[in-house]
């Protein structure tokens, strides 16, 4: 049977018997697992109010609320908690009306052993983490619709409105078709983008992964832009712990060294501009390290958006960019199991963690 | 209308040209001023008589940041128009937050829909 990852379980049971012979079941899982336990709905609500749980293991004769009324309440405080129900009662309409509910599962007390809770809870994991990456996307799609909706209209409503204006004299109507010009020219653009962003999310998973040195990477990146750092004088220092290597895509691991880098400079700083890359590895972890003592970002205001599609933090006058390529590499590192954390400071400067 | 300057604030130069074209259309003999980013248009906005039409997605901000900015400043009297290609409850709620939003209008824009705002 597959090992359970550590995982937090909350025992809602009123009976001390039934709470003693699950924690013993609990022992027997060869799995880090916490266990807490609350005697009554309302200890089990104020618990899972203050702290995380991943799943919730539910008797339906609780002292302060019979039967299933207990399970309909914590699943609309707490839709997001599997709950499994544990119950004396065979009934299989009730057994039926519980995951109708919203349960995981309904196992019976009097069937219960460590191998077949061990079973339960390895497949309920699973089954939280399906849904979570289901939501994901579902958040994901969303958002991608309503950019490609919304964006594109904007060229779209402008070339239907300069169509009204082509009645006029030939000056005027060359301006109107220029500006047609450049509103195909945006739509193409973003078309372009969005197929980019598609064409990325619809192979990360299936790309190619070699053993690959960050520092090969890191070396190839700045020699693409050799040029842009010397003429900026912009100062590069490296700190690359040797030999560090992780088996990536290649292009995709280039794609976020390079995106980064290509940001710091970029929105690099007006006086004395940095730009530091680090490589290390951490506990089980690679991380590539982008800071910079540029524009940096206000996350009290941005915190939310930075890895949006086509959110951009300054002026496209000021700095050319479609504002995906956060959203490229975000993109490229969740699936890779990974993440980027970002501490940044308007006027202080921006600092990338890539966990890999 | 009884309004002596309209400013328009949309990062779409294209959209913001047509806006003003319609508004002209429609007889408006006062100031049209045009900005393309927020810190442009502060130092512009005065207030009483004025009208701004807010485009609500914004290259380095939303709507809703402008409003709060105005606010902040101290602009009084002046009313808002908001405008975008698509709107949705957030939108909604931000009308309903202020008597100075005195209504919105999708893109591409209708002559009788702004006549109807900036007349009422």
């Amino acid at each position: 049977m597959g090992k359970l990852d550590t995982l937090k379980i909350l025992l809602i049971e009123d009976g001390e018997a039934d709470r003693m012979i699950f924690s013993n079941y609990i022992d027997d899982i060869d799995s880090e697992i916490y266990l807490e336990s609350e005697s009554t709905l309302i200890g089990g609500i104020s618990f899972l109010q203050e702290n995380e749980i991943d799943i919730v293991i539910l008797d339906l004769n609780l002292p302060d609320c019979k039967g299933l009324d207990s399970l309909i309440q914590l699943k609309k405080q707490f839709p997001q908690i599997a709950v499994i129900v544990l119950s004396g009662n065979r009934d299989i309409l009730i057994a039926d009306e519980a995951i109708a509910i919203g349960a995981s599962d309904y196992l019976l007390k009097a069937h219960l052993d460590p191998d077949r809770l061990q079973r339960t809870l390895l497949y309920n994991l699973e089954r939280i983490k399906k849904d979570e990456l289901l939501k994901k996307r579902y958040k994901e799609l969303e958002q991608f619709t309503y950019i490609a909706t919304h964006d594109l209209k904007s060229p779209l409503n402008n070339m239907i409105q300069l169509l009204e204006y082509l009645n006029g004299d030939e000056e005027e109507r060359a301006t109107y078709m220029e500006m047609m010009k450049q509103s195909m020219d945006s739509l193409k653009n973003i078309i372009a983008s969005l197929t980019d962003v598609l064409e990325l999310k619809s192979t990360i998973k299936s790309s190619p992964k070699e053993e690959v040195a960050l520092e090969d990477i890191i070396s190839d990146v700045l020699r693409d832009h050799n040029y842009l750092i010397s003429e900026q004088n912009i100062e590069v220092i490296l700190e690359l712990e040797k030999g560090v290597k992780k088996r990536y895509n290649k292009a995709h691991l280039k794609s976020i060294v390079q995106n980064l880098v290509s940001n710091a400079i970029k929105y690099k700083g007006k006086v004395n501009p940095k730009i530091i890359l680090k490589t290390y590895s951490s506990n089980a972890d690679v991380v590539f390290q982008c800071e910079d003592n540029g524009l940096g970002i206000d996350l009290q205001k941005e915190g939310g958006n930075i890895f949006k599609m086509f959110k951009r933090f300054h002026k496209k006058s000021e700095i050319e960019g479609k504002g995906i390529g956060l959203s490229m590499i975000n993109s490229i590192v969740e699936e890779n199991g990974g993440k980027i954390l970002l501490e940044s400071e308007p006027n202080v400067g921006s600092n990338f963690k890539v966990f890999l | 209308m009884k309004f002596n300057k309209i400013h328009i604030l949309d990062d779409d130069k294209i959209s913001s040209m047509l806006l003003a074209k319609k508004i002209e259309s429609l007889g408006f003999t006062g100031e049209i001023d045009k900005s393309f980013t927020a810190a442009e248009a502060y130092p512009k906005i005065k207030g009483p008589n004025e009208v701004l039409f807010l485009d609500q997605n914004l290259e380095c901000c939303i709507g809703k940041d402008v409003i709060d900015q105005l606010q902040q400043i101290g602009i009084q009297g002046l009313k808002i128009i908001l405008i975008s290609s698509q709107f949705n409850a957030s939108h909604e709620e931000l009308q309903n937050s202020s008597n100075n939003i005195i209504g919105k209008i999708v893109k591409p824009f209708s002559a009788e829909e702004i006549k109807k705002l900036l007349c009422q």
